[in-house]
């Protein structure tokens, strides 16, 4: 299958910075969107300088900002907002992730937009939300984990609970601005309503969502869900259940188990014995679930990934040869895609 | 007018944009339903999503949590039942399975039938026929035998576990709680110096799931405005999950090495980012990612002299001496109260936050004014707090819990045309089940 992508024609209007709007920003790209991502005149998205950088270029900044064409507006003069407006009047969707108030502020609150463009599906993120007490708080991913109660069950019982090592809850708070986008969409153009919707979304309120049982198992447990260590999914490792256990094989690597109620298996012993490859054979052999825990690096050097597409190949001018995240799903004509913003001349 | 009760048009119009009129007046097996179990409707809770049909053929969290977003907009999402029931009821200790289904499964419809009995086909090629989505975890042969008969096929949307497609590179386990672990994600969540961590949480399956509902929608809306079918889909678990940790391959490949864990720092040590505890004994997250939030971080526990100082001043420096600046953090927080430290926070406008277990969520004010949390019946009597609809400003509405197996066969087959005698005789026959 090689479908043309579904997007095509759909105009998407990024006024986003670190981390939501723009990965949203990114996903609708990689569907076929045409995103124009609008900046600051005072050095853009500070995206632009986080992480590790290759001969000068921010890696991230440049993955997050593939397939995109970046305009730098300044919202405060008069030539700035009627630019703005101007995409936007044109546009299907504006995605933006201010603090609440701040576009009311500039003028381009919802109402005024859709006045606009009724057609306009306006996707909002930001710390708490448009509405309720918190609404005007700052907010950042770590402080949306921390608050969602995911965190609460992450790590070890007898530990401090742990965050999810990378950004977590704006990057699921930026898929789930992308599911409303969907929906928004599928009601103005499927259903037929023509009409467009504003998606409001808390960066905490995705992960509430997605840790779907914490609330009742609290009620029925009479005690908050709590952390159990490695127990993906729920009520892993209780008494009398599997267990996922974890372990460092000799040659550095860790693998993934999920050991039988009563298992009399010495995971660390047999591990330490061998190497990953050899460690995860003996463990076949002995019909024990395993797998590798896969990292950046492994992930760029097992052929699954890279034959499945997950994991491509580019070079970029200046940064060298990289290896970079493909798009998903795959099957789609994305020949006219980039998989990494241009940062100098061609490579060689 | 109940939009969400809509039953879908049967076939998609060529090239025409459905009206909200077509969609609505036609069967409508989710209200038969909705009002057998004493339920009231609106148009208030339709949801975007009204008029589409979705076979949910699946036994694992994350067909079932993308159907579940779907169903939460007003999709009308029939779980497939086979024999016995969905696996997903069976998943996890005593507890989780209380809970879990009538969650995972809320504001779906259950048909109890046999899809492998060699009378089913009827009951499947008039589903299918209906239906524009399916959604599955394995190879599901009768259902795609079905869908390959139909003159107007559903949307073939298949959620599969890591390394399933490709066996003669993956001789691993395609258990779909590892999926975790071929993400990424585990290997950076940890202490730096301790074993990789998942969260209690099946999160990788739940995001791709997300991202898989998100996609198939999009793909629905441009089959339908351009005239053809839509195109199958088909994601792996981890790939949900790998996708949302953009920087992870070209930094390793920049380094030479993976960047790893490192406790409840920020992944590359980009900025102030930690969990400290408070005199009380409270944990607080902070969060300091941006240069500005930062300087008025180290103003509000060192004053100026803090945040002026060199060593602190960008965000190099900074990484430079995360120990010293943690240290100082440490102190201050040791000083404070949660409360006092909070209160301080927000006059300062930097961004510290509790960190909330479910009860204490449950008990917020914000959580509750946004609806978190909404209240649901069960079937069998009582009620269990979940999850409210999100993302908000869509409507859609939870409108009953998980129903029990086969709870709405009936409902499902008069829909699709059936008479009583005929679902009687397919009872008989076992192909209904329950």
């Amino acid at each position: 299958m090689s479908a043309p992508l579904p997007l095509r024609g759909v105009k998407v209007v990024e006024l986003g910075s670190v981390i939501a709007a723009p990965y949203a920003a990114s996903l609708l790209a990689e569907f076929g969107a045409e995103v124009v991502k609008v900046e600051r005149p005072d050095g853009g998205d500070a995206l632009r300088n986080m992480g590790v950088r290759a001969n000068g270029v921010p890696l991230w900044w440049h993955v997050a900002s593939r397939n995109k064409r970046l305009v730098t507006l300044d919202l405060k003069e008069e030539e700035g907002r009627a630019a703005f407006l101007a995409l936007v009047d044109a546009a299907d969707v504006l995605l933006e992730n201010n603090r609440p108030g701040v576009m009311d502020r500039l003028g381009f609150g919802w109402k005024a937009l859709s006045a606009r463009n009724p057609r306009l599906v306006m996707a909002s993120i930001s710390g708490f939300g448009q509405t309720g007490p918190y609404a005007p708080r700052p907010g950042f991913g770590k402080i949306a984990e921390a608050f969602s109660g995911a965190v609460a069950l992450t790590g070890a019982p007898q530990d401090i609970p742990l965050h999810v090592g990378f950004s977590l809850a704006d990057a699921c708070a930026g898929l789930a601005a992308v599911y409303g986008v969907a929906a928004a969409l599928h009601a103005r153009d499927v259903l037929g309503t023509g009409r467009g919707a504003h998606v409001d979304v808390a960066l905490y309120e995705p992960m509430l969502r997605m840790a779907e049982c914490q609330a009742a198992l609290t009620r029925l447990l009479g005690t908050a869900a709590r952390r159990q260590g490695s127990n993906d999914p729920w009520g892993f490792g209780a008494p009398g259940e599997r267990r996922i256990a974890t372990a460092r094989c000799a040659d550095g690597g860790w693998i993934a188990a999920i050991l039988e109620p009563g298992s009399t298996l010495d995971l660390d012993a047999l591990a330490a014995a061998q190497a990953r490859p050899d460690a995860l054979a003996a463990l076949r052999a002995a019909g024990v679930q395993a797998a590798p825990v896969q990292d950046g690096m492994s992930l760029q050097q097992d052929p699954y990934f890279a034959a499945r597409g997950d994991v491509i190949r580019t070079q970029d001018g200046t940064a060298g040869t990289l290896a970079v995240p493909g798009a998903v799903p795959h099957g789609y004509d994305r020949g006219g895609l980039r998989d990494f913003l241009p940062s100098g001349p061609p490579a060689e | 007018m109940r939009a969400w009760c809509a039953a879908p048009a049967t076939r998609i119009p060529n090239g025409a944009r459905r009206s909200r009129r077509a969609a609505v007046g036609r069967g409508s097996i989710q209200c038969e339903a909705a009002e057998a179990r004493g339920m009231t409707t609106d148009e208030t809770e339709a949801g975007p999503l009204a008029g589409l049909t979705v076979l949910e053929l699946s036994g694992s969290p994350g067909p079932a949590f993308g159907a579940a977003l779907l169903a939460d907009l007003g999709a009308r999402v029939i779980v497939c039942e086979p024999p016995g029931g969905s696996a997903l009821r069976r998943l996890g200790p005593e507890a989780v399975r209380r809970v879990w289904w009538p969650i995972a499964a809320r504001n779906k419809l259950s048909l109890a039938v046999d899809a492998t009995h060699p009378d089913a086909a009827p009951v499947l090629d008039r589903l299918v026929g209906v239906a524009r989505m399916m959604l599955r975890d394995d190879d599901a042969p009768p259902w795609r035998e079905a869908a390959a008969r139909a003159t107007n096929p559903p949307q073939d949307v298949h959620l599969f576990p890591t390394g399933a497609d490709r066996p003669e590179l993956w001789p691993w386990s395609t258990a779909p709680e590892l999926a975790g672990a071929a993400s990424g994600m585990m290997a950076l969540t940890g202490e730096n110096d301790g074993p990789p961590v998942l969260p209690e949480i099946p999160l990788a399956e739940h995001a791709t799931g997300m991202l898989a509902a998100a996609a198939a929608l999009f793909e629905q809306r441009a089959a339908v405005l351009e005239g053809r079918a839509a195109a199958p889909l088909g994601f792996a678990l981890h790939e949900g999950l790998m996708r949302m940790i953009e920087w992870q391959l070209p930094v390793a490949a920049a380094q030479g090495r993976a960047e790893l864990r490192c406790g409840n720092r920020f992944p590359m040590n980009a900025n102030i980012g930690n969990v400290f505890r408070t005199r009380d004994g409270g944990l607080l997250t902070v969060s300091a990612a941006t240069n500005a939030v930062a300087e008025r971080m180290l103003r509000m526990i060192g004053g100026e002299a803090l945040a002026a100082d060199p060593r602190f001043r960008t965000q190099a420096d900074r990484r430079a001496h995360m120990d010293e600046i943690e240290a100082r953090i440490a102190e201050w927080m040791g000083r404070h109260d949660t409360a006092e430290a909070l209160a301080l926070v927000q006059a300062n406008d930097v961004v510290v936050g509790p960190i909330l277990d479910a009860g204490e969520l449950m008990a917020d004010p914000h959580v509750a004014a946004r609806e978190g949390f909404v209240e649901v019946a069960l079937p069998e009597g009582g009620s269990l707090p979940m999850p409210g609809v999100m993302p908000h400003g869509l409507g859609g509405a939870v409108r009953n819990a998980g129903p029990a197996p086969g709870a709405d066969s009936d409902a499902v087959l008069g829909s699709l045309g059936f008479e009583p005698g005929e679902i009687a005789a397919l009872r008989r026959t076992g192909v209904i089940w329950a």
